[in-house]
């Protein structure tokens, strides 16, 4: 098992070299750079700025420093932010998109799961369609629409949770509050779709011979259910968790926004607009490396849930 | 009275083209060390008919009839009642061994539980006597083996590991639904002979379905022919083999591969089973029949004794007497 990580984890560097490099390039191919603006910078500031950061040497000399602090753990410094290093930048962010997406992801599991087996076990019954209506809601109206409800009903309505924003120390509301309608707008996208999977994987169980098998020596539903059919069931649901929590936790982009929560995803979205070249090769490596060990990590699960897996 | 009594069992399906008498009116008994053999084609009903008993059939499957377990109807007892009879007292080893087993349990896991469940064993003694039910079908290093997953297992093993796992609670009826049709030929010879000898061992009842005529020599007592969910011929195994008198039945045992035969194309009966969803009304294997009459075509023939041998129930309007001469002047040419 250990052999397989450390193979596995070492097959991640070329990947994860290629994004970089791709990354790299296509961001020097977008027109415009990170010292464009409504005010014109003089010349010779120009140049001593772009002196400053490399930008005045060929490309593969840029990209050289770029790699060499990366090996160091260091992700350079922002152009936009002169103060800040994306270091800096990532570790303000990403507990506040830890916070939420993790959250959010652990509820959608525990919700999504438990609904696609009730609508399993009770196919074409009032609670399938209520679960399938739910899992096809979260799946087809996109977030962009279904936050700002979220934020007409509870915020601006009813005013029990504020409309965005991001504070430890704000005299009307608590932390959790501000979390409350991000995490419940991250968890109904992704408990649509968990639960959606798990209804057609278990369903999909139960049709199988060996629970015939599980039936014909008498054991009672829930044994059958609990030992026999699960396990099996929750391994497609195990193959999206990957993604999906790259996604919730670093990827939030729509969520962020909407609830201008100072995250990762918006960091990402005003890095892009801004030209802020390392910020947006730095987010794009730590998003690199998260799928690589989300998908690390799924793997290990899978060969837990399924004997036939060995590495 | 006996210790498995079918009567007048049909299996009816709810489907899009409406619904589906997949069998109908079948009708048996079976007492203790008997060996009944259901033989027939692919869709004639002969797999449905014991999934019913077993309670197993699909969710848009309905019953109707009885099946007595000792006068008891399995078709119409509540699922917990059923399941205190279902694999303890009457077991099932599936045709697929290599689906039919739970890919993500241990042997051993799959084992206990029975014994567990019926037998209010602890996991420690369930074991102990699941490893001798593998020795018992001869299942090597059974002590060791008991630990592994399915798939470390062949085929043939497999299907050892289900025998074993249907006998746990020494059952008095053992329904095996083609239970070798999955293995090599050498393979399905050792596990009849198993199933031949646990049977001497155990005293089990088995019900024994199957598309192989071969098979049905070997092991049974009596044998039921069905087509088109319908019982054509029903008799000892003797009687069906060397006096067959339904056409189905003579054809069946014409289309046998022969080793004495070389060089000679396999015979086969002309044409396909009639769809189940549009049944005819007279006879089901009338299109296929070359004894075929009008009134094959008109009428249902019902299920009653020979004229030719009172041990043997035929549902044929041609008189046996004809046919029997035909089949034995077609083995004397042959």
């Amino acid at each position: 098992m250990w052999s397989y990580v450390i193979k596995r984890v070492f097959g991640a560097v070329p990947t994860v070299f290629s994004v970089i490099t791709l990354c790299f390039i296509m961001l020097q191919l977008a027109p415009g750079g990170p010292f464009d603006g409504e005010k014109k910078i003089a010349p010779e500031v120009l140049a001593n700025l772009e002196a400053k950061y490399h930008l005045n040497e060929p490309l593969h000399v840029q990209f050289g420093y770029y790699l060499n602090n990366l090996l160091h753990g260091d992700l350079g410094a922002s152009f936009r932010y002169a103060d800040w290093s994306v270091n800096q930048l990532v570790a303000q962010a990403l507990p506040k998109s830890a916070a939420i997406g993790g959250t959010a992801l652990l509820i959608a599991i525990v919700l999504g799961i438990s609904l696609g087996v009730i609508a399993a076990l009770r196919q074409n019954s009032i609670a399938d369609y209520f679960v399938m209506f739910l899992g096809n809601f979260g799946h087809a109206v996109p977030s962009f629409v279904t936050g700002p409800i979220l934020i007409l009903f509870f915020a601006l309505w009813m005013k029990v949770v504020p409309a965005g924003g991001w504070s430890y120390d704000d005299p009307n509301w608590s932390i959790v509050q501000f979390a409350l309608l991000p995490v419940a707008l991250l968890t109904i996208v992704n408990v649509a779709t968990l639960g959606r999977v798990m209804r057609g994987s278990l369903i999909e169980v139960m049709n199988s011979n060996f629970i015939r098998t599980a039936k014909a020596k008498g054991l009672p539903m829930r044994v059958i259910i609990v030992r026999h059919a699960l396990r099996p069931a929750l391994l497609p649901v195990v193959t999206l968790l990957g993604p999906m929590a790259v996604s919730a936790i670093a990827q939030a982009v729509v969520t962020e926004s909407i609830f201008s929560i100072p995250g990762l995803g918006r960091l990402l979205v005003t890095g892009a607009v801004n030209r802020d070249y390392t910020l947006v090769l730095g987010l794009v490596v730590l998003v690199a490396v998260f799928t690589v060990v989300f998908n690390l990590i799924v793997d290990i699960v899978y060969a837990m849930l399924d004997p036939r897996i060995r590495y | 009275m006996s210790l498995l009594q079918v009567k007048n069992l049909g299996v009816s399906f709810a489907t899009h083209d409406g619904m589906v008498n997949a069998v109908n009116g079948v009708n048996f008994e079976l007492d203790r060390g008997q060996t009944l053999g259901i033989v027939g084609e692919s869709g004639s009903g002969k797999s449905q008919s014991v999934l019913a008993m077993m309670g197993l059939l699909a969710k848009n499957g309905q019953p109707s009839g009885e099946a007595l377990y000792k006068g008891k109807n399995l078709l119409t007892m509540s699922a917990k009642e059923l399941n205190g009879i279902r694999g303890d007292r009457l077991s099932m080893i599936f045709q697929d061994p290599m689906t039919s087993l739970n890919p993500y349990l241990t042997v051993e896991r799959q084992m206990t539980e029975v014994l567990e469940l019926h037998k209010g064993m602890t996991r420690k003694q369930a074991k102990k006597r699941a490893i001798e039910l593998l020795e018992a079908v001869r299942i090597p290093e059974a002590a060791r083996r008991i630990d592994m997953y399915p798939h470390e297992f062949s085929g043939g093993m497999r299907q050892r590991v289900m025998i074993a796992m249907a006998l746990l609670c020494e059952p008095e009826v053992l329904i095996a639904d083609e239970p070798t049709t999955a293995l090599d030929v050498t393979v399905q010879a050792q596990i009849l002979t198993l199933l031949k000898d646990l049977q001497r061992d155990f005293g089990t009842a088995i019900v024994m379905i199957t598309h192989d005529l071969g098979v049905v020599a070997g092991l049974c007592d009596n044998v039921m022919v069905m087509y088109g969910g319908r019982v054509m011929e029903y008799g000892t195994a003797n009687d069906i083999f060397y006096q067959p008198s339904h056409p189905y039945t003579i054809g069946l045992l014409g289309a046998l591969p022969r080793l004495d035969h070389d060089g000679e194309a396999l015979m086969s009966i002309p044409g396909n089973p009639p769809n189940m969803a549009n049944m005819p009304k007279g006879c089901p294997f009338a299109e296929r029949c070359e004894h075929a009459s009008q009134q094959c075509v008109d009428s249902l023939p019902q299920l009653a004794v020979s004229s030719a041998n009172s041990r043997v129930l035929r549902a044929c309007h041609k008189p046996a007497s004809e046919l029997i001469v035909n089949a034995n002047a077609e083995v004397a040419n042959g």
